[in-house]
């Protein structure tokens, strides 16, 4: 029953995903297996059910599976012709500003390798990592409003507990992001949402209990 | 504190030096609107005890369509005295602030977390380290902004508070230090109350059993408000509120009092939500550079793991009181944020900042335990910190002024040498959006007599000096120089030379009046951004 209640938490918040967030069946199914996943992995009395190992090697595979599913993004590092212009731009500052280290080539190879990687990269990841993207009263937001403070509540408790499994499955997802498409990057932080959802509940009903009784 | 720990210090401060002074007078470039203001209002109070307009000592500075929280202005007159009216001089006093927060946070952190000593003074160290290399401190540090005063002044609010937790006699001094902070910038207003609130009811057995000093704190921290509260019948007090804020639009657009507070209450915690994303501190520059560096958010991209880590830290100790105020401030320093129309803007939440760089701080120390190699650990202190210089100082020292002298006026400051060619002549600047606080600026750098700028300004005042309504569009005048709309039918004459932007003058016009080019001034990169003409028209 303890790890029933749970389960059929984690698939019935699902159905609370907004339609704007452009959800269908196989996204679904991966956010469900991976947020039971996550469940196992923090839950430490469960792993005589599934071993840790295994639900660790699992979470990777998972995401893994989802990246081949969601096709991989190869267009990241395309630069359109407004951030070569740029580029350049930046280039001539580089040399102006730097000097004999500009006419070396320090700057330059520093903006035009590094730093596209860097900035491509970046913007890639930094998406997901937008908390209005998963709650707030707009609809392109995943969640209603209503869930924040369970959520809240729930990611304070993981990262005060287990925050190398939370720092884990946040490398990882992070990792994904870089590799799928764009609109898909926020399905892989999903999971972990859910999950924080879940042990927000958990705690406020220990709470409310301790209190009843 | 040993001689090693002692040295580190010092490091540190140093570093916070120089990134906070290197080229103030130079980087960013130019002076904005506001800075200049406050300038000159320093010095016009040095040489007449008045302000521009000619009021005596106010509580609130009229400037720039709106007003400008007093004492970042009144603490200009010290370096106005030393360096007399220069770039540098209005910068100075927030990159001193810069500097004192950075001292600040060390003995705040050292002192109060709830470690060993020796592990308190490291724990204060890193705060500190991080205070010192956070791109939001160093940026607002070298901005004459009310807020980055307004930031020193809090904090060590927050000190006196949480010390008064154990040394209850302190809290009417942590009352001064709080009220104080109220009239250095805006958000103070709203945060310096709810904390104080916060503290004094979550923490009610301590201040409840000594009721005197409570009431004694309290009766100063209302003292100190009560100018607040006259301002506010005047409609000064809520003047930039009403102009960065959504709650006037919503009222304006929702009939019924429950739409009202519905869509209020939206937008409030959308706007709130944006300042906790983990997008806008660490990764997002913004698109506004008045906000943040080229490329750089508020904080680093690799802060973000010991964030996380601090943050776990802060809740699992959340019993200790000190750890209770700053989870409290993580709450409470976004509000006054949220409660304005702007997506993401740092500027109003310095506290919230550096609130989060002692989460920041929480984390490294705890991962630093872990690290039981000191090379290793040497090495990972050098390494982040070289990077992250090397990240800032290409953002900041190369890309940014370039990026940004249109917008903060550069070259209207570059303008100022080449009039002094035409000092026979009548000159008259474009006054316009685009050219915002020209007049004040060179009013400012050229050290024009107060009480000329007093008369002028004076004779323009429609309103009260506090007042809901501040004109926006004065005519500023210094000798032969004046800042003013273009009036094209009286453009006219062989004296007249006229100044403006690519938008100022069309072809037709060049054409009609028959405009000479007298002179071009260029940006960073050498492109023609103001103009000069002399018109060879006769006036009729």
């Amino acid at each position: 029953m303890k790890t029933i209640l749970p389960l059929l938490f984690l698939a019935l918040v699902i159905i609370f995903i907004k339609p704007g967030s452009s959800s269908n069946f196989w996204l679904i199914i991966f956010v469900f297996f991976q947020s039971t996943l996550l469940f196992f992995l923090f839950e430490e009395k469960l792993h005589t059910v599934l071993p840790r190992k295994m639900v660790l090697l699992a979470v990777p595979i998972l995401i893994g599976m989802f990246i081949i599913g969601s096709g991989i993004y190869k267009n990241t590092f395309d630069v359109t012709s407004l951030e070569r212009n740029q580029l350049w731009v930046r280039r001539e500052l580089y040399r102006r500003e730097l000097g004999y280290l500009g006419r070396i080539g320090f700057g330059n190879r520093f903006i035009e390798q590094t730093k596209l990687v860097v900035d491509k990269v970046n913007q890639k990841i930094t998406e997901p990592y937008e908390l209005t993207h998963y709650f707030s009263t707009e609809n392109f937001s995943f969640y209603p409003l209503f869930f924040l403070p369970f959520f809240a509540l729930g990611l304070l408790f993981m990262l005060s507990t287990k925050i190398k499994l939370t720092l884990y499955y946040l490398g990882l997802a992070t990792i994904g992001a870089v590799l799928v498409p764009p609109d898909m990057t926020y399905w892989l932080f999903t999971p972990l949402i859910n999950l924080g959802l879940l042990l927000g509940v958990t705690i406020i009903m220990k709470l409310f209990k301790v209190k009843t009784e | 504190m040993n001689k090693f720990q002692k040295a580190v210090l010092i490091i540190i401060v140093s570093v916070a030096f120089f990134l906070r002074f290197y080229e103030l007078y130079r980087v960013p470039p130019g002076l904005h609107a506001d800075e200049a203001s406050q300038g000159f209002n320093a010095f016009s109070l040095i040489k007449t005890g008045k302000d521009m307009y000619g009021k005596s000592f106010p509580m609130l500075f009229r400037a720039s369509g709106s007003y400008q929280p007093p004492i970042y202005t009144y603490l200009t007159i010290i370096p106005t005295i030393i360096f007399g009216n220069s770039i540098f001089t209005v910068k100075s006093v927030s990159a001193m602030s810069g500097v004192g927060l950075v001292l600040l946070t060390y003995f705040l952190i050292s002192s109060l977390s709830p470690k060993s000593k020796k592990e308190a003074i490291t724990l204060g160290l890193i705060a500190a380290g991080i205070v010192a290399i956070s791109p939001w401190s160093i940026h607002f540090s070298r901005l004459a902004v009310e807020a980055n005063l307004g930031v020193l002044i809090f904090v060590a609010g927050v000190y006196l508070l949480a010390s008064s937790l154990n040394k209850i006699s302190l809290f009417p001094l942590a009352c001064l230090v709080l009220g104080l902070s109220t009239h250095a910038y805006y958000s103070e207003r709203v945060i310096a109350v709810l904390l104080l609130a916060f503290v004094v009811i979550g923490f009610r057995n301590i201040f409840f059993k000594t009721k005197r000093i409570t009431a004694f704190g309290l009766g100063i921290f209302v003292l100190i408000l009560l100018p607040h509260l006259f301002l506010l019948t005047t409609g000064a007090l809520t003047k930039r509120l009403s102009q960065v804020s959504y709650l006037g639009t919503v009222s304006q657009e929702k009939v019924t009092f429950t739409g009202k507070g519905l869509e209020i209450g939206k937008q409030f915690v959308n706007h709130y939500l944006i300042y906790d994303s983990p997008k806008n501190l660490f990764f997002d520059p913004g698109s506004s550079l008045g906000r943040t560096t080229p490329d750089l958010g508020v904080f680093y991209p690799w802060m973000l793991a010991p964030f996380l880590i601090g943050l776990g830290y802060l809740f699992k100790n959340r019993q200790n009181n000190f750890f209770k105020i700053i989870l409290a401030l993580l709450l409470i320093a976004p509000i006054p944020a949220a409660l304005t129309g702007d997506l993401f803007y740092p500027l109003r939440t310095l506290d919230y900042l550096w609130a989060i760089a002692v989460v920041i701080s929480l984390g490294i120390f705890e991962v630093w335990g872990k690290i039981k190699n000191n090379w290793v650990k040497m090495l990972a202190t050098l390494g982040l910190v070289g990077y992250s210089l090397l990240v800032f100082g290409i953002s900041y020292f190369v890309i940014f002024k370039y990026e940004l002298a249109i917008g903060s006026g550069e070259p209207y400051v570059k303008l100022m040498p080449i009039l002094d060619r035409y000092k026979d002549k009548e000159i008259r600047v474009d006054f316009s959006g685009r050219s915002w606080g020209a007049g004040i600026r060179m009013t400012y750098l050229k050290t024009v007599d107060p009480r000329l700028v007093q008369a002028n300004l004076k004779s323009q005042l429609k309103t009260n000096y506090y007042s809901r309504d501040v004109n926006a569009q004065e005519i500023f005048k210094i000798d032969n120089i004046t800042f003013e709309p273009m009036n094209w039918p009286k453009v006219c004459g062989p004296n007249l030379i006229l100044v403006g932007d690519e938008l100022s003058f069309s072809s037709e016009q060049i054409a009609n009046h028959k405009l000479k080019e007298e002179f071009t001034v260029p940006d960073y990169l050498g492109k023609p951004i103001l103009f000069g003409y002399s018109t060879q028209t006769v006036c009729k």
